[in-house]
């Protein structure tokens, strides 16, 4: 939950995302019928690391970026802003103290919703949060 | 017949230090302790069609994992493990729970292995092996 918290903020925040998808940018699930382009956020697992000495200092959360255009140039526009305003940013954003995050990859795949085709890149970052 | 009250690994500690007075090794997140004892072999004619042995020398090792740490206090961390491998100096190690009544090893040995791996998108860890020299006590926490 803290890892989407922060990813959101940082990409709300992002002027290159801005001007791409204003701030549709949503947790789990786009509203019925949104405007496109937009992001979905998503975290698939995330990992703590307890020791003998207690409870764990950081966090690693596997964060999915999903980017939604009408072609498939706008939604690779909007995955490069993406990456561009996440990888290796270090910070704390909306309370949530990041100490790195990290590119793993990305595929592509189109969908259709309501007769509507869209295009999605879908990105999947490493996020390591200090507690 | 169910399973008799199974000993939690979490709870089990390793504790070491110059002195006999020891301190849990900071960030441990795994600890094993194995022993092992020589045997000659005393086989003769009157063995029939089996090798005979007898036990000789006892010994042991205990090795360690954690997450690496410069932050904060660092007692017994990696710094002062490395020190003591360095050093050679024969160190107190104190194996067990700590609860009362509980299995209790102590003795003494040598960090013999100290090793640390930064992995390119995981935590730094180290992990280290102790010899065991002398006498293993087996006692119970009070």
């Amino acid at each position: 939950m803290s890892a989407e918290i922060a990813v959101i903020k940082m990409l709300i925040d992002s002027a290159e995302v801005g001007a791409i998808c204003q701030d549709r940018i949503y947790p789990l699930e786009a509203p019925q019928g949104e405007q496109l382009p937009y992001v979905i956020i998503e975290m698939s697992d995330n990992e703590t690391f307890d020791s003998k000495s207690g409870k764990g200092a950081v966090d690693h959360s596997n964060v999915s970026v999903f980017c939604y255009g009408r072609s498939f140039k706008e939604a690779n526009n909007l995955a490069q802003a993406c990456r561009n305003s996440l990888e290796h940013i270090s910070g704390t954003f909306n309370s949530v103290v990041v100490a790195d995050v990290r590119y793993r990859g990305e595929t592509s795949f189109n969908e259709e919703i309501e007769n509507v085709k869209m295009f999605v890149i879908d990105q999947d970052y490493l996020i390591r949060i200090k507690l | 017949m169910a399973t008799v009250a199974p000993a939690y690994g979490k709870d089990s500690t390793l504790r070491i230090g110059a002195t006999s007075t020891t301190t849990v090794i900071t960030n441990l997140t795994s600890n094993g302790i194995s022993k092992n004892r020589d045997t000659r072999d005393v086989t003769s004619k009157l063995s029939g069609d089996w090798r005979e042995m007898r036990p000789t020398y006892k010994g042991g090792e205990i090795s360690f994992e954690g997450i690496y740490t410069e932050e904060g206090v660092s007692v017994n961390g990696y710094a002062d493990l490395d020190g003591w491998w360095s050093a050679g100096t024969e160190i107190f190690w104190e194996y067990g729970s700590g609860v009362s009544g509980s299995r209790k090893e102590s003795g003494k040995g040598y960090i013999t292995s100290l090793e640390r791996d930064d992995p390119q998108d995981g935590n730094t860890t180290f992990s280290g092996t102790i010899v065991i020299t002398g006498e293993i006590t087996v006692a119970s926490y009070t």
